[in-house]
């Protein structure tokens, strides 16, 4: 039985109403989240190319849910679960042992999408199965970089598991490469990255842990009702307007990347949603290793998480 | 205008407390500075523009029969915070006249009868003082007027003389209060008490959206036909232009081509209000 | 008309020369994104399509309306001379979608002042990427309406001036006639169909679905980013704040239908508060409400099926509706 075969069995022994799992994109190789029920699971799919994320759309539903998760997806409804944003008695997690996703805009340079029928792996290549032929590559080519430094790679979290579970390993090597650049040449590095955002909040939308009605980055509270005052309305902390420019555009980063200290689940959802290319894994990833180093917090650790993020309640 | 987000220069002449409590309503009479009023029908809004906090809409509360632009503003957030702040002399900004006007050029010969509820009172009273000083130009009014107590009734000096002068204008409050003598209880209830002929009327009705909703099934129980039922809608406006999107319901911009419509024209709209 | 050179690159030194600020495609990475440039060597034209488009020269993300103190201190409204060089047909028709918008009913005079002595400079297409469909618009995108169109055929630079302002530009430049030869070579190129996506458009079904359960389904995965709005030519929405309590400016920014802040008003009450609401709004604005005025506000550039996170595929979607 394939990987494709055995989530599928897995999905079928669940008593879950509904099933939240990757379907094909029409027009496009890649799989998209979709919410099926229990009768849908043939339209199910998964490939190298199932790259999101499942871990957001968990928390718009009610009820008993099946979900397919890759590593760092675990991680994600692990630390959702934590911070009491999903109930784990709801959630019956299909974990994959994950090999790691393909980069889509590296692939899209190697070959034209639209005459892509499938990607597989097979054993360290990945097969571009075309309309006429089919094309091979070493994945190590193609592999999304964050995949590289993936330290979960096997669910954390999961009711049944496929695939054997796998090692991963903890490698700052990047930070502390870019961490022996001068003070100047980091701020410059920044800066010029920090220019290209055009703060469509893209990163904030996919990210599973940024789910605050109270982001502080909105001119005005998202989260405000019939009973609000005009005094609450008028002092609410404006901490950013509307102004784009580059040490605005710093301080969104910054403050976003602050508030996941010892919560990220390293997906890489951010970096593949931002249509200027930000390297927002990069800040992440510094921020691990503060973590880390400094406060010897791993991730995994079941410690309960203390204080809620957002106020308002569940 | 020659560039439509450029407020003219205003002055407030005067401020009177209508509600008092935990949400005020104040009425400004506002002068504009170096000029003379605008020309405007009744209806039509303004942005009131208080430079640091921001704009907001308000339907303009006096028909343009009347002197000066008076606007009732209800305390509820960042800008209508710091007006309510401010007295006599203080300058604000104002843009307008914006929006499109009750068409009361057609609705000459006809009978009016405006329902209003709480704050909505505000556009149909530009309506009803403009109906006054034309009288001759139209047929019988009635005003229909309700609000939950007594204390949140707005413009209450000027409708009780309104009802010693011998106009026929209907008020209301929910709940029983020692020494009130008019109806009790809800507005849609008091329409179906005083029944008003559908016979070549127009009915104008504002007021919170539980209030009209009632009130629209009441108005077709008693024959008005929907082209004869006008009402103003309220959206988060910006530009007042019909440029930002804000206010878009549809095609229409309510900044734009209303805040008035009829319900003839939102039954046709997809996006139900 | 041919040009013996790289016109391009000429004609941006010589609109440098002539204190226009141009706005050209820069190579950044992999990838291009339309911005202003100072030197004619910034600029690279080897692509299909930049990430964002051209709208950012007209209509740019912040702009300041009114600086104030007390009272009002400035206006910041002068008259611009700005060229966009190396657009393609679509962001070509998409300007003249924004100009109905801005310039009609009260005339936005900021839009005003950059669009008046705008001069565009378009190159021809000749392939279209995978999620281009242009042509389902009427859109050519082999002859796109700009001043002045540069295609690339046969190694040849052939360069058209299609309006005044157009003309009186080119008319600096050493053009030689074209031969009859490659007259024919031009024709021929100019009316040959590009394989492309395809939409379609059917406005009674779409006035039918509203109230479809279609809609939530399309929505699931959406995140209400925005990301389709802000690269897309001609979405127009925006916001006007003021920053300063005493003394700052009062500036425009592009805002998105697709945020839930868009519609809050100060009641708490928000006219579109789910998600799905506000994916339908921007189809239906796109395809069914924008027919008031005369055109589809889509010019199947694709950007956001490319860019969408969420994998929301336009040309599906509306194919689609049921």
């Amino acid at each position: 039985m394939n990987e494709l075969e055995k989530i599928k069995e897995a999905l079928r022994s669940s008593s879950a109403e509904k099933i939240v799992a990757f379907v094909r994109k029409e027009n496009e190789p890649r799989e998209v989240l979709a919410i099926l029920s229990p009768n849908e699971i043939d339209r199910i799919s998964f490939s190298p190319l199932s790259f999101n994320n499942p871990a957001k759309l968990l928390m718009q539903l009610n009820g008993k849910v099946a979900v397919v998760a890759k590593g760092c997806d675990a991680m994600a409804i692990k630390q959702l679960i934590k911070e009491g944003k999903l109930k784990r008695e709801n959630l019956f997690i299909v974990g994959i042992s994950c090999k790691g996703v393909a980069d889509y805009r590296k692939l899209s340079k190697l070959v034209k999408l639209n005459e892509v029928t499938s990607v597989e792996l097979e054993g360290d290549e990945l097969v571009i199965k075309l309309k006429n032929g089919e094309k091979r590559v070493a994945f190590a080519e193609v592999v999304d970089e964050n995949c590289v430094y993936c330290e979960h790679p096997t669910p954390v979290i999961y009711d049944v598991l496929i695939g054997e579970p796998r090692e991963g390993k903890r490698d700052f090597s990047d930070v502390e490469e870019f961490e022996k650049l001068s003070r100047e040449e980091r701020w410059d590095y920044w800066i010029s990255q920090f220019e290209r955002c055009i703060r469509c909040h893209a990163c904030r939308s996919v990210c599973p842990l940024c789910y605050c009605e109270e982001c502080m980055v909105d001119p005005s509270n998202l989260a405000i009702s019939p009973m609000s005052t005009a005094e609450d309305k008028a002092s609410y902390p404006r901490l950013l307007g509307k102004t784009v420019n580059a040490k605005d555009n710093a301080i969104y980063h910054i403050l976003r990347v602050l508030h996941h200290a010892g919560r990220c689940a390293g997906c890489g959802e951010c970096e593949r949603a931002c249509p200027m290319e930000l390297p927002l894994r990069k800040l992440e990833r510094k921020l691990e290793k503060v973590v880390v180093e400094t406060f010897g917090y791993d991730l995994n650790e079941d410690i309960p998480f203390l204080s809620k993020l957002d106020i308002v309640g569940d | 205008m020659e560039n439509p987000y450029v407020p003219y220069k205003a002055q407030i002449v005067e401020v009177k407390d209508e509600v008092k409590g935990v949400r005020p309503i104040k009425t400004f009479r506002i002068k504009l500075v170096d000029r003379e009023r605008f020309d405007y029908k009744s209806g039509q809004g303004c942005l009131v523009s208080v430079f640091g906090r921001g704009e907001s809409w308000f339907t303009i509360a006096n028909s343009p029969t009347r002197p000066d632009l008076e606007f009732s503003v209800l305390k509820t957030g960042k800008v209508t915070a710091k007006l309510h702040e401010m007295k006599a002399g203080d300058i604000v900004g104002i843009r307008g006249p914006l929006g499109r006007a009750f068409p009361l050029d057609e609705w000459k010969g006809m009978n009016i009868v405006t329902i209003g509820g709480g704050i909505g009172q505000t556009p149909l009273r530009a309506i009803y003082q403009y109906v006054i000083d034309n009288e001759k130009d139209y047929g019988d009014l009635t005003i229909i007027y309700g609000a939950r107590t007594s204390r949140d009734l707005v413009y209450k000096d000027e409708l009780f003389k309104l009802i010693e002068e011998g106009y026929n204008v209907q008020l209301s409050i929910d709940n029983p209060e020692k020494d009130w003598k008019y109806f009790v209880g809800f507005v849609p209830d008091n329409v179906k008490r005083i029944k008003p002929d559908p016979k070549n009327t127009i009915a104008i009705t504002c007021g919170p959206p539980i209030m009209i909703k009632i009130t629209l099934n009441v108005l077709k129980e008693l024959g008005f036909k929907e082209e004869q039922i006008y009402t103003t809608l309220e959206r988060r406006m910006k530009c007042g232009l019909g440029k930002c999107g804000k206010c878009r319901i549809e095609s229409y911009y309510v900044c734009k081509d209303g805040p008035v419509f009829n319900y003839a024209e939102l039954s046709a709209m997809l996006e139900k209000v | 008309m041919i040009y013996e050179g790289d016109f391009l690159r000429d004609a941006i030194s010589n609109l440098l020369a002539a204190g226009y600020r141009v706005f050209a495609p820069v190579k950044v990475g992999d990838f291009h994104i339309f911005r202003e440039i100072s030197s004619a060597n910034e600029a690279d034209f080897n692509y299909i399509l930049p990430r964002n488009s051209a709208k950012v020269a007209l209509f740019p993300q912040n702009e300041v309306l009114i600086e104030y103190g007390e009272w009002i201190e400035k206006i910041p409204i002068d008259k611009k001379k700005i060229a966009v060089v190396g657009i393609r047909a679509c962001d070509a028709k998409a300007i003249k979608l924004l100009d109905k918008h801005f310039l009609e009913g009260f005339v936005d005079p900021y839009y005003k002042a950059r669009r008046e002595e705008l001069l565009t400079i378009a190159i021809a297409c000749d392939n279209a990427s995978i999620n281009c469909f242009c042509q389902s618009f009427g859109i050519n995108p082999r002859k796109p309406e700009a001043d002045v169109v540069v295609s690339n055929i046969d190694g040849k630079v052939f360069v058209s001036a299609n309006s005044e302002a157009g003309k009186a530009f080119v008319r600096e430049f050493k053009l030689r006639g074209e031969s009859e030869e490659e007259s024919m070579i031009r024709e021929r190129f100019e009316n040959e169909k590009i394989e492309m996506r395809k939409i379609d458009v059917d406005v009674e079904k779409l006035k039918k679905s509203f109230d479809s359960p279609y809609w939530k389904e399309v929505a699931t995965n959406c995140k209400s980013c925005g990301l389709c709005t802000y690269l897309c030519p001609t979405c127009f929405c925006f916001d006007i704040y003021d920053e300063g309590e005493r003394r700052g400016v009062r500036i425009r920014a592009w805002d998105s239908c697709q945020f839930p802040l868009h519609t809050l008003e100060s009641s708490s009450h928000n006219p579109r508060s789910e998600k799905w609401q506000r994916l339908r709004n921007r189809f239906y604005d796109k395809f069914y409400y924008t027919l008031r005025k005369g055109d589809y506000y889509c010019v199947g550039c694709g950007r956001c099926i490319d860019y969408c996170p969420a994998g929301i595929d336009i040309v599906n979607v509306i194919s689609g509706v049921r």
